[in-house]
């Protein structure tokens, strides 16, 4: 009945070979929070909502993992700042991450004092010169199903897949927020 | 004479505007700017009976003398919930001693994914004092109506099956019981902190 939005693997075959080289570049030890895409896209401020998986702390006893749609692990939440300098348009598509066994891009919106969060069916556009903000109460990138706990200062690799910058691995810090 | 009386004058309206002033300071100091929807008088808050941790059955009346914050959400929600308990946490840091005169309940809206157990250990996560818990969906309906929270269970595309959609909105409950606050979803902790410190000196 789920479908699942990115499995397991970080980095998946990019799909030019420019995305291969703007993917190594951004592994290749930027700084922590400035992770260039290329030179017209810039990923920045890329965090993660530390979690707690009950297993880690605790053996827990077989079977008694509660089932959340997707697999035993909570859920949590990374966020991001896209700046783009020019050129043209692009999309943020899709995200991956090892430690979570699904990963969507999701709104939630509080509309009437109603919270409601959405799967964002058509990906996150990234307009010429603009910047998009993934934060707290609204876009964000959900993290499923994740396999281990998270505690304020650890990283975590997060690749993000763009319709023409191709995937972009960044070290997103996990933060107690 | 006439200098007398002009200063007899001029000292009874000095009182007089000394008198305003103290009554202005205490109103001041009386009313502090708040950060929600003060409710006052406060409106009958119903008891209830959900499920805590241990099996047992939770409910506002339990806490009388302490003012409970109650929070509806779910443990799988990313955003949203997480973000609100964390203030709250916050907020309880930020009140230091005075923090045990509030009783934080998250009471979880999916039930079916939310255990008792599960409910309380994530509300801990954010302040070891929070207590977490859960009913059957009737329970859940009747509790929710008679606090005005609206939620949904909502099937959507992608892995996560459903999602439920519910009120963001966090309500505060005064020493005696009656629904006295009610702060909107992007109340900060510094805003909660300083209305529950209001609520707790009166």
């Amino acid at each position: 009945m789920t479908r699942h939005g990115s499995s397991n693997h970080c980095l998946r075959l990019p799909a030019t070979a420019a995305g291969l080289s703007l993917a190594l570049i951004a592994m290749a030890g930027c700084g922590a929070t400035e992770r260039p895409a290329g030179p017209e896209l810039e990923v920045e401020d890329v965090w993660v909502r530390a979690v707690a998986v009950a297993g880690d702390a605790v053996a827990p006893e077989p079977g008694t993992g509660h089932p959340s749609g997707h697999g035993a692990g909570p859920n949590t939440a990374a966020y991001l700042t896209l700046r783009s300098h020019g050129g043209e348009a692009d999309r943020l598509v899709d995200a991956a991450t090892e430690v979570a066994s699904a990963v969507e891009l999701h709104r939630t919106e509080v509309v009437d004092g109603v919270m409601r969060m959405r799967q964002v069916e058509d990906g996150v556009p990234i307009a010429p010169g603009s910047t998009v903000e993934l934060r707290p109460g609204g876009l964000h990138i959900m993290l499923m199903g994740v396999s281990r706990t998270l505690a304020p200062g650890d990283r975590v690799d997060l690749t993000l897949h763009f319709e023409r910058a191709g995937p972009v691995t960044a070290k997103a810090e996990v933060r107690e927020r | 004479m006439i200098r007398t009386r002009f200063l007899l004058a001029g000292a009874a309206l000095a009182l007089l505007a000394a008198l305003a002033a103290v009554a202005v300071g205490i109103r001041l100091a009386a009313l502090p700017e708040l950060h929600g929807t003060l409710l006052d008088p406060p409106l009958p808050a119903a008891e209830f009976a959900l499920t805590s941790a241990d099996g047992g059955a939770v409910g506002p009346q339990d806490f009388r003398g302490r003012l409970v914050v109650l929070f509806f959400g779910f443990t799988n929600c990313p955003d949203v919930c997480p973000l609100t308990m964390h203030r709250l946490g916050s907020a309880m840091e930020e009140l230091g001693d005075r923090a045990d005169q509030v009783q934080v309940i998250l009471v979880s809206v999916d039930p079916e994914r939310d255990p008792p157990a599960k409910v309380d250990e994530y509300a801990k996560r954010f302040h070891p004092s929070f207590i977490g818990v859960t009913g059957s969906d009737d329970e859940l309906r009747t509790v929710t109506s008679s606090y005005g929270i609206y939620y949904a269970r909502t099937e959507v595309e992608g892995a996560l099956g459903y999602t439920v959609d519910h009120s963001a909105s966090t309500l505060v409950l005064d020493r005696n019981g009656g629904l006295r606050m009610i702060w909107p979803f992007d109340t900060t902790p510094e805003g909660m902190a300083s209305d529950l410190r209001y609520l707790i000196r009166r």
